[in-house]
């Protein structure tokens, strides 16, 4: 009797704990949102292909993506180099990522563009292969950070499970197309044979769909038979959106959609940390909104010098425009993956472990949404 | 010591460079660098300046280094192309399409009849009933209308020609062949004066 008036309603165990409000968390970090724009871009783009809207030039159907990949895409790209220049003790802590990185970058990139069929074609295939693993490893992040905040701890095997779900997007695209994955990293007579094409076709079409969207369902069952509490649904909703981006739409869509949308997904999560960041500074006399206004807007100023002006640069000196372009968004791609990598570890003395702490459940954690 | 110098050549050398960039994007164009996806509208420049061999030339680097969107590169290299009378390039790149396994059966039609015109001047017959039955199958598709009106604009039948480039523009007002076709039936005209 008392241990059924103990247990907490389910209603706000599956709610979660939000870090601004459940609406904010589920639409723009839990990825809510892109379900319903890939819904409205989905439907024009399977009914234009009958139409007149067929007939339509790419920069025609496509004009109102590059103000948003602007706004998205560039300003989420360089919010990870504010992060890092603006959290605390970076400087000491990551002195060659903080100091040396820059320079090496800019030297890889002006070598990739020198040989841009050489260098520049690796660099491509790299930055594209990894852009899905980078995906892959923010939704784990979130996952488990939303897990932990709302005081569901998850156990050793619970939490590989859900970092291999949380991977299959990411080997989905790999054996995927041409130039990423196992096509850029086998050679192209393996790829090319009929028995692998038949493979790949079927893993594609059959294999991967079933487990990116089943494995969510098995996990939720099996955390909440195993820690008996359920996973938020938010940690679920994070997954299976990074699923149906890469399922749902071919390659150059997919790369599209879930850039545009991990770019508001990290935004929203970046922006959070950052002012709580602030905020607990004994010396701080800014509100929230002062805050949010100094790093989205210096973000957004850095995306476009990073991703429309220096291209230009390139071009000055001489080089093509398909290759300064093309390269220049690789390399800051490639970087901010690096970076993601050190600036969202939860160390115990980081400022990171005392925001993803602060008002929460009591529980474990051990990774990060970037 | 030696990493805070790099720390500062790099932070120097990346707003140099951003500032170069916007400089020399304001000076060339009279503008801010454009909110466009990537480097078409670069190429589109080029192309527009006369430079149709450089322009195509980028078109191989982004092949290159573009690879998910290479069946929209070889579509613009045939448009391109087509609107330059580039006939060869045209065909080159609907070749690659075909390879790629992206072009569906009324593309194939079309292109076998810009095979067909170019492979035998002056013997348009067999062309224009291909691209005539075409038309009445898909009396709303630009491509068709506007297919018709070289095979006639070839002929020199420039009032019948002139009409169809008007229907194709009719159907999509920014459809660029139709006003290549256009600009050719006036360019004839002022040659017939």
């Amino acid at each position: 009797m008392n241990d059924r008036q103990d247990k907490p309603a389910v209603g706000p165990l599956l709610l979660g704990k939000s870090f601004v409000h459940p609406l904010f968390d589920y639409l723009l970090i839990g990825g809510g949102l892109s379900l319903l724009v890939a819904a409205l871009v989905y439907w024009p783009a399977a009914t234009a292909s009958s139409g007149d809207a067929g007939n339509l030039t790419f920069d025609e159907r496509f004009a109102w993506i590059p103000v948003l990949i602007l706004l998205s895409n560039s300003a989420h790209f360089a919010s990870s180099t504010v992060r890092l220049y603006s959290k605390p003790e970076t400087f000491h802590t990551m002195p060659f990522l903080t100091m040396g990185f820059p320079l090496v970058c800019l030297l890889v990139t002006s070598l990739c563009i020198f040989y841009p069929g050489n260098l520049g074609a690796q660099l491509n295939s790299l930055y594209l292969t990894w852009s899905p693993y980078h995906y892959a490893a923010q939704a784990y992040g979130l996952a488990v950070m939303y897990s932990y905040r709302s005081g569901c701890v998850l156990s050793l095997a619970n939490k590989r499970l859900l970092r291999w779900t949380s991977l299959l997007p990411f080997f989905f695209m790999c054996v995927g197309g041409e130039g990423v994955g196992l096509y850029w990293l086998l050679p192209d007579s393996w790829m090319a044979n009929p028995r692998v094409d038949l493979l790949v076709m079927y893993l594609k079409k059959w294999v991967f769909p079933a487990l990116i969207f089943g494995l969510p369902t098995i996990l939720f069952a099996k955390v909440w038979v195993n820690e008996r509490r359920p996973l938020p649904l938010i940690s679920l909703l994070v997954l299976i959106t990074n699923g149906l981006w890469f399922v749902t739409f071919n390659y150059l869509q997919a790369f599209t959609l879930a850039t545009i949308f991990h770019g508001v997904q990290y935004l929203a999560i970046v922006l959070i940390f950052h002012v709580r960041d602030r905020k607990q500074r004994p010396e701080n006399r800014h509100g929230t909104f002062y805050h949010v206004a100094w790093f989205y807007g210096l973000s957004l100023m850095l995306g476009y010098g990073l991703f429309h002006c220096l291209p230009w640069a390139y071009r000055l000196a001489g080089f093509g425009v398909v290759e300064s372009m093309l390269l220049v968004a690789a390399a800051i791609n490639l970087h901010h993956f690096i970076v993601d990598g050190y600036i969202w570890r939860l160390g115990k003395q980081d400022s990171n472990r005392t925001i993803v702490d602060s008002d929460q459940t009591p529980g474990s954690a051990t990774s990060h949404p970037g | 010591m030696w990493l805070r110098a790099t720390f500062w050549l790099g932070v120097t050398v990346s707003l140099a460079g951003m500032a170069a960039g916007l400089l020399y994007s304001i000076q060339r164009d009279r503008s801010l660098p454009r909110l466009r996806l990537a480097y078409y509208p670069g190429i589109e420049q080029l192309v527009d300046a006369g430079e149709y061999r450089q322009a195509l030339d980028q078109f191989d680097v982004a092949i290159d280094l573009d690879f998910l969107r290479r069946v929209q590169i070889y579509q613009e290299i045939a448009r391109i192309a087509l609107q330059n009378d580039e006939l060869d390039d045209h065909l080159r790149a609907w070749d690659n399409l075909i390879k790629l396994r992206a072009i569906d059966a009324l593309t194939q039609v079309n292109l076998s009849s810009f095979g067909f015109r170019r492979g035998k001047p002056g013997d348009y017959r067999q062309t224009e009933e291909l691209s005539r039955e075409l038309r009445r199958q898909l009396p709303h598709q630009p491509g068709v209308n506007c297919n018709l009106g070289f095979v006639l604009l070839a002929q020199d039948r420039l009032d019948e020609a002139e009409q169809f480039f008007i229907q194709a523009l009719q159907v999509n007002p920014y459809f660029g062949p139709a006003r290549q076709g256009l600009a050719g039936v006036q360019k004839a005209r002022a040659l017939h004066e």
